[in-house]
């Protein structure tokens, strides 16, 4: 699937603000790792944003900007959090 | 050897597969016979009908299992050696075991999960080009016992039906998916092919009846109840699978409805793997 479809559905899914919500509530360990793989995977997402920003500069990315800065804030804010739980 | 057919040679492979079973090392004589036996029957593939007539009579499970493992070796080493009329008995007898023999099979954990590698096996080598009804089939049987009148069984049996029924349906699934669709690295080319030729066949034609089928389990059930736990865990599980390789539109209303119940801890780790799936689907 190509990256700036991925990125609309998880904006549109809210993934981010979930992960937010279910690390602030008590997890059993195995929803801590699938939590681990999640923020693992959304990692690849951000690897992958970021090559395809830099070889599409002039596309039309201004929707898809927002969302990528969006989403390396809070990866960064929920990666921080995590650990601190670990 | 055994008496073709007869309930004495039944209950002579009942014995030696309970001995073999439980103590392999305390008799390499019948280690050999139960040898033999499986080498008659290789041998001799139109005999797989009797070791289904042995499947559906026999009460004893190591019996099951090993006949179960037999017919799946006979299946993966012979399937094109079987005569096409042969074939059609062979689809016959699986999904009348489905039908028929359900509490049987599952009964133990060991012998579903042996049915269901049978079940898979021969639709790796089957699906679609000469049985393209092999997953809509069970589907029905399922959809059958939920939505018809048994005037003449109780209310309890039939709910219990409908459980083990849906449970065998899933267990199908995440086999098929096991089997199937996850790419090992010791598959051949031809069980890669295989893969390709069976996914785009179910998305033409019934991944939206595999989907409906799920998605009602999951709405319709409530995994705070015991027998249902595991149903609707695997069907989230399934649907996890299946976001890999199919239209993410067909999820969209289904993803929703998930997504609301994250916060269940009965299914958490579940839907958590669904939101993993979208992340890394075409990945």
């Amino acid at each position: 699937m190509e990256i700036i479809p991925k990125l609309e559905i998880i904006k549109s899914l809210n993934i981010i603000q979930i992960i937010n919500d279910l690390l602030n509530s008590n997890l059993s360990e195995i929803a801590l790792f699938n939590l681990s793989d999640i923020l693992n995977s959304l990692g690849n997402c951000l690897t992958e944003s970021q090559l395809y920003f830099k070889d599409n500069k002039d596309n039309k990315l201004q929707n898809s900007d927002d969302i990528y800065v969006r989403i390396v804030n809070n990866i960064n804010v929920n990666i921080i959090m995590f650990r601190s739980i670990l | 050897m055994l008496n073709n057919g007869t309930n004495e040679s039944l209950s002579e492979l009942e014995k030696i597969t309970e001995i073999i079973f439980k103590n392999p090392n305390s008799n390499p004589e019948l280690v050999k016979k139960a040898e033999l036996i499986a080498k008659m029957y290789e041998d001799n593939i139109s005999l797989f009908t009797q070791l289904f007539e042995f499947l559906i009579n026999t009460h004893v499970e190591t019996c099951q299992f090993w006949i179960l493992q037999l017919l799946i070796k006979i299946t993966n080493e012979n399937y094109f050696n079987i005569p096409d009329e042969d074939k059609v008995k062979f689809r016959s007898a699986l999904i009348f075991t489905y039908d028929n023999c359900i509490e049987k099979i599952m009964n133990k954990q060991y012998i579903y999960s042996k049915y269901c590698v049978l079940y898979i096996t021969w639709l790796k080598f089957d699906y679609p080009e000469q049985w393209n009804e092999a997953f809509k089939v069970i589907i029905n049987c399922t959809n059958s016992t939920t939505n018809s009148n048994h005037k003449f069984l109780k209310l309890s049996k039939i709910k219990y039906l409908i459980i083990i029924l849906l449970d065998l349906l899933t267990e199908i699934l995440l086999t098929f998916n096991e089997e199937i669709v996850v790419i090992r690295n010791n598959m051949s080319d031809y069980d890669i092919t295989r893969s390709n030729i069976i996914k785009d066949f179910m998305r033409e034609n019934c991944i939206k009846n595999v989907l409906e089928i799920l998605i009602s389990s999951i709405l319709q059930n409530s995994s705070e109840q015991k027998h249902y736990k595991k149903i609707i865990s695997n069907s989230i599980k399934i649907i996890s699978q299946l976001i890999d390789w199919n239209d993410l539109s067909l999820f969209s209303q289904f993803i929703s409805i998930i997504i609301e119940n994250v916060s269940n801890q009965n299914l958490q780790s579940e839907i958590l793997i669904v939101l993993n799936a979208i992340i890394n689907k075409g990945n």
